[in-house]
């Protein structure tokens, strides 16, 4: 990603061009959206809170101040503004996500049993069983390819924090694995 | 046979992840490599992160992006108005105190105060860091301090006429203090020690700040 354009497009939003919108948007929306994802219960509220965060990068460009990438600054509006949504609407999504888990085991089929076999089909099952905030930050490893001190910025935690709640989300990745009778060795 | 003592082992066992994205700089690459090369654990455990890297790339592509989005957010945009808020002009900054003084005096004079304001200006700015709570205005506090990386920091923008006394005690309350401001857009630096909950407060405070985001 051409991190040094994302700030020249936007200054030029910043003073107001909307073309320049329309490029950062491209490049950058598909991004904010699968984080914005994580935080919300279904694509449309996604969706929103995407476009949510890009408007107000219309408004309030001038106030990036070059000290992150652009890329890692949406994250981080976006968190925020994802945050404060769901402070207002205390949802209850995470339980409901949890009775829709386990009816999906009671309810399995027999090309869900052989799907569980299959071992990359068991590591995302698995994975979508982690909690928000590990899975969060495994996407921001792997997906969004950021640094530590990326990350850092991104979910305002210490750097420390960033390392050892990796560690954690990977050792529960395995620990859901071994309890689909997948053991990988480790930890 | 690995020579890594356990502490080594478990410091790199950390990196791993960034190692396998890509992002650790050249020196940690290669201790990361070398370790990898030399410890058969470390090298099983990589191959983890690996496979969870592949099942997370493969899960997020499977994950559809609505295509109704880019065209909801150009209607989005268009009906939002030409000038939004933080793009209109800064105001002009107000006369200062010495501005002021310097405008009333005689050339000599302005020299003389200018030399002195030279010798005192320093020694009130490092007394007025010193000093909690700092006067209204006058919050240039921390600009000359190394960054705590470990702290949040917010850019905000107090609504027009909100007493300072009300920013103070919200500053006091939430352990926060500014760091920065105001910009030419009018905007404030805040760094607060606790980053937990601190979001949820500013934007409760609807009443002190026009807007508030993470500080970049």
């Amino acid at each position: 990603m051409p991190a040094d354009d994302d700030q020249r497009q936007l200054e030029r939003v910043a003073n107001g061009d909307r073309q320049a919108m329309g490029v950062l948007y491209q490049r950058h929306h598909k991004r904010v959206f699968h984080f914005a994802r994580r935080f919300v219960s279904d694509v449309a509220a996604a969706e929103d809170l995407t476009n949510d965060v890009f408007i107000e990068v219309w408004h309030r460009a001038s106030a990036y101040e070059g000290r992150s990438k652009v890329s890692s600054w949406l994250l981080g509006v976006a968190r925020y503004k994802a945050l404060s949504e769901l402070r207002r609407a205390k949802p209850v999504h995470s339980k409901s996500d949890e009775i829709l888990g386990a009816m999906e085991d009671e309810a399995d089929d027999p090309e869900m049993v052989s799907q569980k076999r299959d071992k990359g089909a068991a590591i995302k099952r698995c994975i979508q069983r982690l909690s928000r905030d590990h899975r969060v930050i495994l996407e921001l490893i792997y997906y969004h390819e950021k640094t530590i001190e990326e990350v850092a910025d991104i979910l305002d935690i210490p750097k420390n924090t960033v390392k050892t709640r990796t560690f954690h989300a990977r050792k529960q990745l395995s620990a859901e694995m071994a309890a689909q009778g997948l053991d990988r060795g480790w930890p | 046979m690995s020579t890594l003592s356990d502490k080594d082992r478990e410091e790199l066992s950390l990196l791993l992840p960034w190692y396998a994205n890509g992002t650790l700089d050249a020196a940690e690459s290669r201790r990361v490599e070398a370790a990898l090369a030399e410890d058969e654990a470390l090298a099983r455990e990589f191959d983890l992160v690996l496979e969870d890297q592949a099942a997370i790339l493969e899960l997020v592509s499977e994950e559809e992006v609505p295509v109704s989005m880019a065209e909801r957010f150009k209607a989005a945009l268009h009906a939002e108005e030409d000038a939004p808020a933080a793009r209109t002009m800064p105001e002009a900054p107000r006369a200062g105190l010495l501005d002021r003084l310097f405008s009333i005096l005689t050339p000599r004079r302005s020299v003389a105060l200018a030399a002195l304001v030279a010798v005192l200006v320093p020694a009130v700015v490092i007394v007025s860091m010193e000093m909690r709570p700092q006067p209204p205005g006058q919050y240039q506090t921390a600009s000359g301090e190394d960054d705590t990386p470990d702290e949040m920091r917010m850019l905000v923008k107090m609504n027009p006429g909100v007493p300072w006394s009300d920013v103070d005690a919200f500053l006091k309350e939430t352990g926060g203090q500014i760091v920065r401001g105001p910009t030419a857009d009018g905007l404030y630096e805040l760094a607060f020690e606790e980053a937990e909950g601190t979001a949820g407060r500013l934007e409760a405070e609807t009443g002190l700040f026009e807007f508030a985001l993470p500080a970049n």
